[in-house]
């Protein structure tokens, strides 16, 4: 368990001027996948490898969190199941939970963490649902969400039935928020599309193609499903208010992404979701228990010639330090990756040829994403994780493959230049999470293929010469115990920089809720506030840098 | 499109292209196998200088004659790969043909295969450096595949060779664009309006450049003159509701939003209808369709191009003009209607159901004489009484 400390210190100073560096820049990747010694022989199912049909292509899911209270990040991961197995009733391969070891290891949890198989996992996320200060685990599938309470850091206590959950579909991505400021916590679910097995036709079968090749179906001519938002009692259940707060668009969206986020800063949480071949969703908090969508409005929906796109995961993140988070979704190839910087008003506007974002993803298929500090210079950079969702996309003519390089855009002052993510080889991969695995004060990555092996990446910005961190945990006083919603800024000679407390990952992913700053050559932070989701300010004054910080809400 | 050309088009087309075996059948079973799940980079190489005396200006030789006439008869039809297999088969026995490597060049990018276009294209360009201004599909496909760079160069290139050549200075323009340049890209889009004025497609992607850089009113400008050039072309009214939005506008914008949303619905059907139709052009439900969601907005030239593809397979299938009467009446397309009532009166006079909607046709024009006539003549050619 965390100290109720306002302030303390959980790691200790990890001067990186101690270690041993390595000559900053050069081609090295930054990331070096230590899947063999971290995860060893864990894989994941999501169908057959000849994907047949749609259910079969977008993966698994994960969730990092700290489960058993040891200040160490865990990691669940949340698998799949084959079409074989759910027509024949039987239930498909169960949720993992893996310890964290403080190395960037992971051991097998013991007996009292096991989950039994659900349908077909797909995703998932954390937040402590009934206030007890520990971490429980949501997870998506094609099938009703799922509700895992956490038993005191012993095990886990599958309480699905008793929830309130109601969904019945196809879920995909899934977050935690506040959104009535009740300090229960919430829930977003995205839904993806109607499939039943033997109404979809098969590959092949129905004339589905893509670039004359014969393809699986959909998700063009298959129903997309409406999103739900849960109200949270703050005991562990939920009631459906997706009708009440008004969380229903003119027309529902093939539901991929989800990220929570206050756009317009009036202190609520406001929700954005990438749909899939349809306009995206931004809906906003009007403050009063009612959503109203304004993708359109925004400039979020489509792209910036109205295109509605194949919307998967979700990045966010201020880049330009303007007070008001900036959002980057991954679509499909042919597609370009789309940035949507904030602009005037509450408006943004797509600037990712600006940020030179839009060619190099081009002929990618892009998931997983995010907008992190992986070294350490006090920007912004971003990893995308791709694979498409044909094998198909390895014939001629195709201008794209079936296995892809993931992506580490380094921020190179607004505009981003690419890197390889690791010197691995090409995968066909789907969702990824970042935590600082190890301790050692940079963001580390764990990445999640259509199937096989999960892989996880070890950060090595301890090799770039000078460069200092900040990580922020809260503790809020009431049962949103994480300060999900809440937003951390930190002034320093030189420069702001703010985050969000979220714990969802964009796409079938939860991450911890902790902020991280990467810092480059500033070695105190001048001052630190925090803005709780109930509206309180709390200011502290001269924070010390390369350590990981518990704040405690004060009244 | 003037009514005489558009019963040229309905009722002179070319023939139906599987029905016409000399010309236009795929030469040889297995020619999606061999040709469409091909790789142009498995085709044989000519020796250096097979080609150096080639000219555009000469004929094929007798031996690729009539393979390569095909071929650009069923480019011509929209068979694109029936025409890929006789180019295919032209370049296979003579390797590295020019027009044939040229041709099968702009069929890979219309396929959008734009890979295997570069591929083609750079062998082409390889063999041809003098006929770069017909080069301009390789630097599309090099657009289109994300090589922004190599695609401004090669505009250039082209540019050079035809100064003032509209299709290269969009190109180059949106290649800067893409490279994040948008002073430049405005610059060549001013070119582009200056020799085009009626240019919609710049308009828009002016609009666009202009709303970018917080130029709002210009850009609001820009956005209403592209869509009066194409009402019916979702994005400009996309572009005006944003702008509009961002000027507080609220109910104008609602208003394009509207507008842009009826048409993006009929726009995502059809783009669907168009993918089907580019390996296959030979669908009738699927142009009906596409003839049907054309004419759902009111879009009158884009329905009359949906319809004379159907004709294209069969312009006297009696069902398929009256089905086509009904969509331009249906859309108030008088003159276009009158053509397809040419049509039916002249190439389906022997089919009672013609006359049965002629009959309704005059009568709706109150043209008494004429309805009577065509109701006797269905009469006596259906042997009923039903009137």
């Amino acid at each position: 368990m965390l100290s109720l400390l306002p302030i303390l210190v959980t790691s200790s100073t990890l001067a990186l001027g101690a270690l041993v560096r390595a000559a900053p820049g050069g081609d090295e990747p930054l990331f070096v996948d230590i899947s063999s010694a971290a995860l060893p022989g864990v894989v994941t199912t999501c169908g057959a490898p000849a994907k047949e049909w749609i259910l079969e292509v977008n993966g698994g899911g994960l969730v990092l969190g700290d489960f058993d209270g040891d200040d160490v990040v865990d990691l669940v991961v949340v698998d799949g199941s084959t079409v074989e197995r759910a027509a024949a009733g039987e239930p498909g391969f169960p949720p993992r939970l893996f310890l964290g070891k403080g190395d960037g290891t992971f051991r097998a949890a013991g007996e009292s963490w096991d989950m039994a198989g659900g349908r077909w996992g797909t995703g998932g996320t954390a937040g402590d649902v009934n206030g007890d200060g520990w971490l429980d685990l949501l997870v998506t599938q094609w099938g009703p969400e799922r509700l895992f309470l956490n038993d005191g850091g012993k095990g886990f206590v599958e309480v699905t039935e008793t929830s309130g959950l109601t969904g019945e579909r196809w879920g995909t991505s899934a977050a935690f928020l506040d959104y009535d400021g009740d300090g229960a916590l919430d829930l977003v679910v995205v839904n993806y599309l109607a499939f039943r097995l033997g109404d979809v036709p098969r590959a092949g079968s129905a004339g589905c193609q893509w670039k004359g090749h014969a393809v699986m179906c959909g998700p063009e001519g298959l129903v997309p499903l409406h999103d739900q938002l849960y109200r949270g009692k703050g005991d562990g259940t939920f009631e459906d208010v997706t009708l009440a707060a008004r969380f229903r668009p003119r027309a529902a969206g093939f539901g991929l992404g989800v990220m929570t986020l206050d756009y317009d800063g009036d202190g609520d949480t406001d929700v954005y979701i990438a749909n899939d071949s349809t306009p995206n969703h931004l809906w906003q908090n009007d403050g009063e228990g009612t959503f109203t969508e304004v993708g359109f409005e925004r400039g979020v929906g489509h792209d910036a010639n109205g295109r509605e796109q194949a919307g998967m995961g979700i990045a966010c993140g201020d880049l330009n330090a303007d007070g008001r988070p900036d959002l980057f979704v991954t679509n499909f190839s042919g597609e370009s990756n789309v940035l949507y910087r904030s602009s005037r008003g509450l408006g943004f506007r797509e600037k990712s040829m600006f940020a030179r974002l839009a060619g190099p993803s081009l002929m990618r298929l892009g998931w997983g994403t995010g907008f992190h500090d992986f070294d350490l210079d006090a920007d912004l950079d971003l990893f995308v994780l791709n694979g498409h969702v044909y094998p198909q996309a390895d014939l001629p003519g195709t201008d794209t493959s079936y296995a892809q390089a993931d992506q580490l855009f380094e921020n190179d002052g607004g505009r981003f230049t690419p890197r390889a993510l690791s010197a691995g080889p090409d995968r066909v991969s789907r969702a990824g999470a970042c935590a600082d695995l190890d301790g050692d004060g940079d963001l580390d990555l764990v990445a999640l293929s259509v199937e096989g092996s999960v892989r996880v990446f070890r950060n090595t910005a301890e090799r770039l010469e000078g460069r200092h961190w900040l990580a922020v945990r809260l503790r809020g006083g009431g049962g949103n115990v994480a300060g999900i919603g809440a937003r951390v800024t930190i002034e320093y000679e030189g420069g702001t920089q703010a985050r969000e407390v979220r714990t969802t990952g964009g796409f079938q992913a939860g991450v911890p809720a902790e902020v991280h700053f990467g810092l480059g050559s500033v070695s105190r932070v001048r001052r630190l506030v925090v803005s709780w989701p109930a509206g309180n300010v709390q200011v502290l004054e001269g924070v010390e840098v390369d350590r990981r910080i518990l704040v405690e809400e004060r009244e | 499109m003037t009514p005489a050309l558009l019963m040229l088009a309905l009722c002179a087309g070319p023939a139906p292209v599987q029905a016409d075996g000399a010309d236009t059948a795929a030469p040889g079973a297995g020619i999606r196998a061999v040709v469409l799940d091909g790789d142009p980079r498995d085709l044989p190489h000519a020796a250096e200088d097979r080609w150096a005396d080639w000219s555009p200006d000469v004929l094929p030789p007798d031996v690729i004659l009539p393979t390569f006439q095909a071929a650009v008869r069923a480019y011509t039809s929209g068979a694109l790969p029936v025409a890929l297999g006789h180019l295919w088969t032209v370049l296979s026995e003579h390797p590295d043909y020019p027009p044939a490597l040229h041709q099968m060049g702009v069929i890979y990018f219309r396929l959008r295969r734009y890979g295997d276009a570069v591929h083609v294209l750079e062998r082409f360009f390889a063999r041809a450096p003098d006929e770069v201004a017909e080069t301009r599909a390789l630097a599309h496909s090099y657009y289109s595949l994300g090589r922004y760079d190599d695609a401004l160069r090669h505009y250039a290139r082209v540019l050079a060779a035809q100064p003032g050549m509209v299709e290269a200075l969009r190109g180059i323009a949106l290649a800067h664009m893409r490279l994040g340049d948008a002073a430049q890209a405005l610059e060549y889009l001013e070119r582009v309006i200056a020799l085009a004025p009626d240019h919609a497609d710049a308009w828009a992607w002016r609009a666009r450049l202009l709303f970018d850089e917080d130029r709002t009113e210009d850009a609001l400008a820009a956005a209403e003159r592209a869509r009066d050039l194409d009402a019916f072309e979702p994005r400009p009214w996309f572009l005006l509701a944003q702008v509009l939005y961002e000027l507080e506008r609220d109910e104008d914008a609602a208003v394009a939003r509207r507008r842009f949303e009826a048409l993006d619905r009929v726009a995502q059907e059809t783009r669907a209808l168009e993918a089907q139709l580019l390996y296959d052009p030979n669908q009738p439900e699927v142009l009906k369709n596409l003839a049907r969601y054309r004419g759902s907005v009111g879009d009158v030239p884009r329905t009359r191009k949906a319809l004379q593809r159907l004709m294209r397979i069969d312009a006297r299938r009696t069902e398929w003009n009256v089905f086509a009467l009904d969509v331009l009446e249906g859309i108030g397309d008088e003159d276009g209607a009158a053509v397809v009532v040419t049509a039916l009166e002249t190439n389906c006079a022997g089919a009672p159901e013609t006359w049965k909607r002629l009959e309704r046709y005059y009568g709706r024009l109150r043209h008494r004489v004429k309805q009577v006539q065509a109701g006797e003549r269905y009469r006596l050619l259906s042997g009923t009484d039903d009137h």
